[in-house]
């Protein structure tokens, strides 16, 4: 299954950047793959046993002898958290095809192929259980991004590409550093058997570390953000925020800290209050960007230290609270971005003072619209709000002041997505809003509702999820 | 599952189904069809409401754990495995009491709003979003548990933000909306924390066990017992509109004037009483904070009564009326006076939608115009209207029910210095609540009616509104009446009380004072009123009144410098610190940092590679480099 899951995408990926096919047959050819790869997502959702540990599993010898004694494992398996990191990179990509399907992308089997090898990649990363596979999982999820990026980006996109390139290169050879050092001395490459074995010098743990901070990102590690976000096409940016940005914490929660629990105890307040300072600084930078796309950004930073602090708050309701808020983040940043594509597709621009007046008439706008900005501001009652409930009560059992700070993020929450929402939606037609633009059509609900009613899923029934995580 | 286990679920789920078939069937069906559904699963909800009162009424009526309520679970709604919130309901005397107000209330108010909203655009939306904000209160007071109580809590703002820019192609009722949200952020966040403190050091957030161990855990008076009142204290006062969060709710009277009636006057807004009613073991755990409830109400009472004494917008004066009835329900569980406060919670839920609902018939026959000065002499076009607001004002001053005089008997016996400032305070307060009542049925029906009057008044010969509109505003008059009679007798006297006693205790008052007190607040509100009268029948008088009022006048039309003071204190630092931010530390610091990074590794990678700095080559190179690392690593810990 957890093959299957793998390296179905990248057989699509083979198939549609290498057969000459027509533009129509390509695009119809990635949605089908990505289709069946949310199918089989769901096939092993539906088989997965909660509380029954690491599913799916699948180990086998891939390189016997990477010298020193050291072998690396093809071992594959699912945990709940795992599970559902899969599940989020199969409703991302999918959705994201969809957007590129509607906008029309150019050089689509390139296109898409990329897309298809990214998805891979996350399958992998998320399911690997053997560091060298993890790090061949991150790796090669970079490169489809930096391509999609640098080729298919907005007019800023070399360098935004080149920062986002520089930044995460520095992570990722600092954690090879890490990887190489710890199969030599430990002899191998498993995560249970270096879990089992802890290695302790306190710069391996920020070695790891480093990689996942800024790939998540943890302030201040972000500069790379804004105008990747800003520059990339939405689709790529939603999956950016929702999904690649989820990797960096779940490194954190099944690499980073178990592998070197101690040191990341010890030094847990330099991640808390750099995560504090992130989670403040980025809600309140939001409130004052002029686009819809600066407001989601700065947002996302503000909720990936969130979920940090949830993380090292070392306790069972932090991690649940984070856990949880990785796959409502990830559903809710995935559909802000694609309705900002739509918006710009519509309009040409993200900026608020040309835009407003998305709700005159057009009903379905203002409802997927509201709906996703109050899922973004944790509206209480929402799956979101439970995320951060969980979170804040683990920061507070850790420490009151920090859980007491933390909390006044939902009042900046507030300011910043309200404000989203108004200058999109209320008042007058904005200048670049066409007379008479229509409401959303067939194809953009096809992409939106599918999200809109995860989220309500999610807010019905969260312990379907927490139950499987935690 | 009991049958009244059953019917609860009915009552608080029946407006969430059609917020859900509404929103489905859009604009497939048609506005009047929807308009009437929505009255429908209102009612729905209502009557459930009404079987499980009747239900609950006949079980024993002595107290023993178990008898007269009932917890009710669906699921476990969220867990971490070490701490759950199950998905569960309490239905109790306090809960149905609330129960029925607001289905009651709520059903009365939506069937009004059909013929109010009639001919909007967007009459389904508004009547999807009336449902979703009765499923909210109901969540909001049935909840079982802290963690729900807040997401009810939270959704009703959610509503409240709803409907408060529900026109919200006007920048006034967005701004409104979002400040009204925002403030009830800031209560939310109280709450919040209040929860984080149960967590830690009890474990659960259930209603029983919270309150079963909160004496154990908690010394009386201690620092923890005073945070987490305190902490709901916050979420109350921003709920309620008391000071110092108090700022949204005139705002918020840009919204459907059917809005102000049911969340901005019968409902929402007094949902910070039943918090602290809900919660009274919690308050009665730390009596400083307890005193502080009383205190808050008491000063905004008073400064809510002196503000709607200048405000010249009919569903303003209304609105700093509600905000100081809401003072005197305070004042009254802050005391300790649960039942007394429950009893004005009640009784201001039939008389404040009377009159806002009959301000919207008054607006309606003027086009839209809410200000006093331009009405006048309407009493005989509007001769029903004008005969129905008189009931409601009535029971605003409160003649009638008794429901203010029974929280002021209750702080007369109960003595010591908050009581006694309750007990004052809110005789002050009833002669500003009789002053400001009369006149704005003076200014409004009476007098020489004005030109706009003239000109914009709608023929009226026909009705003076819809039928829909109108069977509801005298239902609720009927209600008013029949709510006095809790209070004074015929067989219900003390009814409510000891229906409530053993959720929400009273304070026990004597007859003779009771009598005095009474004496007193009919005094002063009855002088209130012959001043009005007296006044504005030659305008020399008014005028010799008001000239040494003047600064005072100054000080209320500003509403007391709070919005000003909000925007200097929190909005514009918060401001300039985000643009400063984003300014300096981000553009500078954070982006500056990774352009020196850049720089390094692009020299480096020039020197290493001679390769043009095309991305992908870079990264290519990089990762070269970074793999030739790893080989020359290996092969040093090899010859080792």
């Amino acid at each position: 299954m957890t093959s299957a899951l793998i390296f179905l995408p990248f057989a699509g990926a083979l198939v549609v950047g290498l057969a000459p096919l027509p533009r129509r047959l390509t695009e119809l050819l990635a949605l089908l793959v990505t289709l069946a790869e949310c199918a089989l997502g769901a096939v092993a959702l539906i088989g997965f046993d909660a509380g029954g540990g690491a599913q799916y599993v699948e180990n086998r010898e891939w390189i016997s002898d990477f010298g020193l004694n050291t072998s690396v494992r093809y071992h594959v398996s699912m945990n709940g958290l795992s599970l559902f990191m899969v599940l989020l990179t199969a409703v991302g990509i999918a959705a994201a095809v969809g957007v590129a399907i509607r906008m029309g992308r150019e050089r689509p089997r390139a296109y898409f192929a990329l897309v298809l090898v990214l998805e891979s990649a996350l399958v992998l990363l998320f399911t690997a259980q053997d560091l060298v596979l993890f790090y061949v999982g991150w790796e090669i999820m970079m490169i489809p991004l930096y391509v999609l990026m640098g080729v298919w980006g907005g007019a800023g996109r070399r360098a935004a590409t080149m920062q986002f390139v520089v930044y995460t290169l520095v992570g990722s050879l600092l954690m090879l550093v890490a990887i190489a050092y710890l199969g030599v001395t430990a002899g191998t490459f498993e995560r249970q058997a270096l879990i089992a074995n802890p290695h302790e010098p306190t710069w391996l743990f920020f070695a790891f570390a480093a990689a996942f901070c800024i790939k998540a990102p943890l302030f201040p590690l972000h500069a790379w953000l804004p105008s990747a976000y800003r520059e990339s096409s939405p689709e790529v940016a939603a999956l950016l925020s929702g999904v690649v940005s989820k990797a960096g914490a779940y490194g954190l929660i099944t690499f980073a800290v178990p592998l070197f629990p101690r040191t990341a105890h010890d030094w847990r307040w330099l991640l808390l209050g750099l995560a504090l300072a992130g989670l403040l600084y980025g809600s309140l930078v939001a409130f004052r960007q002029p686009d819809a796309r600066g407001v989601i950004a700065y947002s996302s930073l503000a909720q990936m230290n969130l979920i940090v602090i949830g993380i090292f708050a070392f306790n069972v309701n932090g991690v649940a609270g984070a856990t949880f808020q990785m796959v409502n983040h990830g559903v809710v940043s995935l559909a802000a971005f694609l309705l900002i594509g739509i918006v710009e597709a519509r309009t040409g621009t993200n900026l608020f003072a040309s835009l407003g007046g998305l709700a005159n008439g057009r009903p379905m706008f203002s409802t997927v619209f509201l709906i996703a900005a109050l899922w973004a501001l944790a509206v209480p009652g929402s799956s979101v709000f439970v995320s951060e409930l969980y979170i804040l009560i683990g920061a507070f059992q850790q420490e009151a002041l920090l859980g007491a700070a933390a909390a006044l993020g939902i009042v900046l929450a507030a300011m910043y997505m309200l404000r989203w929402y108004s200058a999109l939606a209320h008042e007058d037609d904005g200048e670049r809003v066409p007379a008479g633009m229509p409401d959303l059509r067939l194809g953009e609900l096809a992409i939106a509702v599918p999200l809109i009613l995860i989220m309500l899923a999610l807010t019905a029934y969260p312990f379907g999820v927490m139950d499987r995580i935690t | 599952m009991s049958g009244t286990e059953a019917v609860s679920w009915i009552c608080l789920f029946a407006p969430l189904a059609g917020v859900v078939l509404l929103t489905l069937a859009g604009s497939r069906i048609s506005r009047e069809l929807a308009a009437w559904a929505g009255t429908a699963f209102a009612f729905a909800s209502f009557a459930a409401a009404v079987v499980v009162a009747y239900k609950l009424h006949h079980e024993p009526k002595f107290h023993h754990h178990g008898a007269r309520e009932h917890v009710y679970t669906l699921y476990t709604w969220a867990s971490s495995g070490s701490f759950r919130v199950p998905l569960d309901i309490l239905v109790d005397p306090l809960s149905v009491v609330e129960m029925l107000i607001v289905s009651g209330v709520g059903t009365l108010i939506v069937a009004y709003s059909i013929g109010y909203m009639h001919g909007d655009p967007k009459e389904r939306r508004f009547f999807v979003y009336l449902d979703l904000f009765l499923f909210s209160m109901l969540l909001l007071v049935m909840s079982a548990n802290f963690a729900l109580l807040l997401a009810g809590w939270g959704l009703v703002g959610l509503s409240s933000y709803l409907l408060i820019g529900f026109w919200h192609e006007r920048k006034a009722p967005v701004d409104a909306a979002k400040k009204a949200f925002v403030m009830n952020a800031v209560g939310d966040v109280g709450i919040a924390i209040a929860i984080f403190i149960m967590v830690r050091d009890l474990g659960t957030v259930e209603f029983q066990g919270v309150f079963d161990q909160a004496g154990a855990r908690w010394a009386q008076g201690s620092q923890t017992a005073n945070w987490i009142a305190f902490l709901l204290l916050v979420g109350a006062v921003a709920k309620s509109a008391q000071i110092p969060l108090h700022t949204w709710l005139p705002d918020a009277m840009e919204g459907p004037t059917p809005v102000s009636a049911l969340i901005h006057a019968a409902t929402m807004v007094t949902a910070g009483v039943y918090l602290v009613a809900r919660t009274h073991v919690l308050f009665e755990n730390a009596p400083d904070i307890q005193a502080l409830v009383a205190l808050t109400g008491v000063a905004t009472l008073l400064m809510a009564g002196v503000i709607a004494l200048v405000q010249t917008d009919i569903k303003r004066i209304i609105a700093y009326s509600t905000m100081s009835q809401i003072g005197y329900m305070f004042a009254a569980v802050g005391i300790g006076a649960y039942s007394a406060g429950m009893f004005l919670l009640l009784a201001h839920a039939f008389f404040k939608a009377l009159l806002f609902l009959g301000a919207g018939i008054v607006i309606h026959a003027l086009s839209g115009e809410q200000d006093v000065r331009r009405m006048g002499g309407l009493q005989p076009a509007l001769r029903k209207t004008a005969t129905l607001m008189w009931i409601g004002t009535i029971g605003l001053i409160g003649f009638w029910p008794l429901a203010k005089d029974a929280i002021l008997a209750s702080a007369l016996a109960k003595g010591g210095t908050t009581a006694m400032i309750v007990w004052v305070g809110g005789l002050i307060g009833a002669f500003f609540t009789g002053v400001y009542a009369t006149r704005l049925m003076r200014l409004t029906f009476y007098g020489e009616r004005s030109t706009y009057a003239d000109v914009h008044l709608h023929d009226t010969s026909h009705g003076e509104a819809p039928w829909t509109m109108f069977w509801t505003v005298a239902a609720l008059a009927v209600g008013t009446i029949l709510v006095g009679f809790l209070a004074i007798g015929f067989g219900m006297k003390d009814e409510l009380a000891s229906w409530l006693r053993f959720v929400a205790p009273t304070v026990e008052s004597s007859v003779s004072n009771e009598v005095l007190t009474t004496a007193l607040g009919w005094g002063a509100g009855l002088a209130g009123a012959a001043l009005v009268f007296w006044a504005y029948s030659r305008p020399e008088r008014l005028a010799r009144i008001k000239q040494p009022l003047r600064a005072g006048a100054v000080v209320a039309e500003n509403l007391f410098y709070w919005d000003v003071a909000y925007r200097w204190i929190a909005y514009l630092p918060a401001s300039a610190v985000a643009v400063a931010l984003y300014r300096w530390v981000e553009r500078w610091i954070i982006w500056g940092s990774v352009s020196v990074v850049t720089y390094v590794v692009r020299a480096f990678s020039r020197a290493a590679t001679d390769a043009q700095n095309g991305v992908v080559r870079l990264y290519a190179t990089a990762f070269a480099a970074g793999a030739a690392v790893l080989a020359a690593y290996f092969l040093t810990r090899a010859s080792l």
